[in-house]
């Protein structure tokens, strides 16, 4: 088994989106073929009682790519990502308009169970928030909930997991400790870690760093690098220069509207919008 | 003010300002300091009736406290012998209606804070379950006589008196289960759901084990207050007197409390250390019933961080 950090080691990470999945690399046993898992939104209004969020956004997310979503605070940023795997559903007076698709389903369709859609798209919070177990069972949490009880097919989860949340070899000795004791960068990798042992296809990550010290955040970023080789990834952040280092395709989000939406070095470097303009200036929010 | 800010203002006029503002700083210290007192003493009001209740009863008690006072049953019209057996009617009750009401409280609890919809009939059950916590308790008895007494035919028995109490506590569990539910972090539910788990298992294995202390602490404060409910058992459960622990839950059962108030009013010539000795064993049994509420809350409090 070829862990992740040995891949890390020896490359900066691959850009193309023909490279083979990093859960392809593992022992065969435990793995999904990878799914071409674009989402696309379209024409998605979305209301918190009579408060309009979102005004008709409409996103292209690419298959194993890092789409970043920029905004200031109250652009509707992380309203927009919570829309993507329907964890809006906990807001008693949230209310959504449009299509939101994976694949080619529409997740709003009625017939969709939600907890088969959140196992293919999970998420990052901004606050790490592994659950108060072990580090172990926290990794285990969503295999089991999914029906896994057999011990050896759960360890065999668990480390391929920690491996490609590049977290196993600090934490291999000491799995039965609470995950909760972590450092602050250690319990998000964890929690990135606990989401890759559900096998999802895309990962939603609510500025997943902006809790964490820098060096803990560089890791994460690296970790971000190496995951969209498998896996598609939408990451909400506040750090324009994190999404112009990871994001392949950037959209800027203001007052709900996407005011920009195209490839990152267009964004930063020509921008078609005054708006963008004075945003990543540092002129507005 | 504008003199002290400005660059330009002379050193005179700064100097007042200064001086202004010390006087002024100089009363408000002032006012502080009374109001801290008036705090203080408040605190004082209110502690130290609860330590001359206590000090009292020991005072006027412990010359009865003895190993045969709590194993032996009352003997001679209740002048002499122990408390046995209201002591361990009253333990029957308590357990009793814990069985009861803690299921019931704690799963109509997670219903309100994590199923139920909110809106207008929600609302109204809160104001219900409100309104029943502030419901005199002799009400409670009346009640409970009507239905389960009279009514189902469980006579004046440790059942009907265990219902009844548990009705009584109910709302004391439903409002803490809730109020522990609240305490949980939504990230917690939002990570558990975000990874495919159903809003059952979340609860179960992650909301749950996280409201353990603070839903253990409102049972444990429910049965004290259990334990030492007087007037809904008078009618549905006590007996005056009996020699012996009841041996079904239809019979009639002795309850500390109720045995205290007979003891105080009913009984001419009672000893006064056998009336106050039944009183620090009651307020004693509360105490470290609360004691140790807060003790569970502390050790399951202290495994956990967020």
């Amino acid at each position: 088994m070829q862990s992740v950090s040995e891949q890390r080691e020896n490359q900066s990470p691959p850009r193309t989106t023909d490279k083979p999945a990093v859960g392809s690399v593992g022992s065969g046993r435990w793995v999904l073929p990878p799914a071409p898992a674009r989402m696309q939104v379209i024409g998605l209004n979305l209301y918190y009682g009579s408060n309009q969020v979102l005004r008709n956004v409409n996103l292209d997310i690419r298959d194993r790519e890092i789409t970043a979503i920029i905004g200031p605070s109250g652009s509707g940023k992380s309203a927009l990502l919570w829309c993507l795997n329907r964890l809006n559903d906990l807001v008693p007076a949230a209310r959504v308009e449009g299509k939101v698709l994976l694949g080619s389903e529409d997740i709003y369709a009625p017939d969709v169970e939600v907890a088969l859609l959140r196992q293919r798209v999970g998420m990052v919070f901004q606050q790490p928030n592994p659950f108060t177990m072990s580090v172990f069972d926290n990794v285990a949490y969503g295999p089991r909930q999914h029906g896994i009880k057999d011990r050896r097919r759960l360890e065999e989860i668990v480390e391929e997991s920690l491996r490609k949340a590049a977290l196993w070899d600090e934490v291999k000795d000491m799995l039965d400790l609470a995950g909760t004791s972590l450092s602050g960068g250690q319990q998000q990798r964890l929690c990135i870690a606990r989401l890759l042992a559900v096998e999802p296809e895309v990962i939603l990550m609510d500025e997943p760093v902006s809790a964490l010290d820098p060096i803990s955040a560089y890791k994460i970023e690296e970790l971000m690098l190496q995951l969209c080789n498998s896996y598609t990834i939408v990451l909400v952040t506040r750090n324009m220069f994190q999404a112009s280092r990871v994001a392949t395709t950037t959209a800027v989000l203001m007052g709900g509207e996407v005011i920009e939406y195209g490839p990152t070095e267009q964004i930063f470097e020509s921008p078609r919008d005054e708006r963008t303009d004075n945003y990543i200036r540092g002129r507005v929010g | 003010m504008t003199a002290a800010a400005s660059p330009s203002g002379t050193g005179g006029a700064a100097a007042s300002v200064r001086e202004q503002r010390a006087r002024h700083i100089r009363r408000q210290r002032a006012v502080e300091r009374a109001a801290i007192a008036l705090l203080k003493v408040c605190m004082v009001l209110i502690v130290a009736p609860v330590g001359l209740v206590v000090g009292y009863c020991l005072w006027k008690g412990w010359r009865a406290l003895s190993w045969s006072f709590l194993t032996r049953p009352p003997v001679n019209g209740m002048r002499e012998g122990g408390i046995s057996t209201p002591l361990i009617g009253t333990f029957y009750l308590a357990i009793g209606t814990m069985l009861l009401c803690l299921p019931l409280g704690v799963l109509a609890g997670i219903y309100l804070h994590e199923f139920a919809r909110p809106g207008p009939l929600l609302r109204l059950i809160r104001l219900a379950l409100t309104n029943l916590a502030g419901v005199p308790s002799v009400v409670y008895g009346l009640f409970g006589l009507a239905v389960f007494v009279t009514t189902l035919k469980f006579d004046t028995s440790l059942a009907a008196g265990c219902c009844t109490l548990a009705l009584l506590a109910l709302p004391v569990v439903i409002t803490a289960t809730e109020e522990a539910l609240r305490q949980v972090p939504q990230d917690f539910r939002a990570a558990s759901l975000a990874l495919g788990a159903t809003r059952w298992q979340t609860v179960r294995l992650i909301v749950l084990p996280n409201a353990l202390p603070g839903i253990l602490t409102g049972a444990v404060l429910a049965l004290s207050r259990v334990a030492g409910e007087t007037a809904p058992i008078m009618f549905v459960a006590a007996a005056y007197y009996l020699p012996f622990v009841p041996k079904s839950v239809f019979s009639p059962v002795m309850a500390l409390p109720y045995h205290l108030y007979v003891l105080a009013t009913q009984v001419p010539r009672v000893p006064a250390h056998v009336t106050w000795g039944t009183a620090l064993v009651l307020v004693g049994l509360v105490l470290v019933l609360n004691a140790g509420a807060i003790v569970v809350r502390q050790r399951l409090l202290s495994r956990r961080r967020w």
